[in-house]
């Protein structure tokens, strides 16, 4: 993503007020923000595009106060985990625990669980976005922002407003469980 | 240990086949959806943009008193041209000087800020 490019978008909307730079903005950081929801909201696409829509509009109002020194991609994560944590809070009696539709997950027949080398692209994403639903709010996205997007374990800490030490045993414990996960795909594909 | 190590690879390998085959989630209605729920750009009232005109001229008139001293208005009024003449070389001069300094400030505006 070109910050150059951003930085420039951002100017106008601070300084003019100028909605069409900020719907360009949009444009280029929806569908990375809202897979990255997605994967954080275990898969729930309604739910994760709400989100994704309350970052953007929490953007907007506080896009003069961004300090350009980091990315607007980092600075666009620690929004919308934010929204994320705001929304879990309001729905979950535990935090930490996802409030999406596991029902569907836990109900799955085994012989629906992919088969392999058979996963399609959009099931493996669909799959693990239900096997990180296992992990809490917090390994989940510290996982997802290592693993997928390689940003850097300072990086993480930074967008979760988390200490260092934390962020790296959020991404230890969440391997593991993925790890036991994976060996269940295995297993039922055997 | 062995079998740690393989699963751990394995993790590598399925996130590194996840991020490589991520979609590109289309954005028409979403951008929409956002861009209707954004605050709607606040317009400048008429009165203070009359009243910055206002405040412009007076400071251009002030200066002017300033530097040129009491008689100063009636010599700065003198260097205007009392008469125009109307012609193709002068229009294609006052529309070229035009197109120049619009072209110099959208510059400015586009490649001053990095």
């Amino acid at each position: 993503m070109n910050e150059v490019e951003d930085n420039k978008l951002i100017d106008r909307v601070v300084l003019l007020s100028d909605q069409h730079a900020f719907s360009e903005l949009v444009k280029r950081h929806q569908s990375a923000l809202r897979y990255s929801i997605r994967q954080m909201c275990g898969g729930d696409e309604a739910l994760a595009d709400d989100l994704a829509q309350e970052t953007f509009i929490k953007m907007y109002s506080s896009l003069a106060s961004f300090k350009k020194q980091s990315k607007l991609s980092s600075w666009l994560y620690s929004i919308a985990l934010n929204v994320v944590r705001q929304r879990f809070r309001k729905q979950a009696s535990s935090p930490s625990t996802v409030a999406i539709d596991n029902t569907e997950l836990e109900a799955k027949p085994a012989d629906e669980k992919p088969q392999g080398a058979e996963l399609d692209q959009q099931q493996l994403h669909r799959e693990l976005a239900r096997a990180m639903a296992k992990l809490s709010l917090d390994q989940r996205t510290a996982l997802h922002l290592f693993m997928h997007k390689q940003f850097t374990h300072q990086e993480i800490a930074d967008i979760m407003q988390l200490p260092l030490g934390s962020i790296k045993t959020h991404i230890n414990r969440g391997r593991v469980i993925l790890q036991q996960e994976l060996a269940s795909w295995k297993e039922s594909s055997l | 240990m062995s079998e740690n190590t393989e699963s751990v690879n394995e993790l590598d390998a399925l996130f590194a086949q996840v991020r490589d085959s991520e979609p590109y989630l289309d954005s028409s209605n979403f951008v929409d959806a956002v861009m209707q729920q954004v605050p709607p750009k606040k317009l400048i009232p008429n009165w203070v943009a009359s009243g910055v005109d206002i405040a412009s001229a007076l400071l251009g008139v002030l200066v002017v008193m300033f530097l040129f001293g009491s008689e100063g208005l009636s010599t700065v009024l003198q260097w205007l041209p009392q008469q125009f003449e109307i012609s193709i070389v002068s229009i294609a001069l006052v529309s070229g000087g035009i197109a120049i300094l619009s072209f110099a400030g959208w510059w400015a505006a586009e490649n001053l800020n990095q």
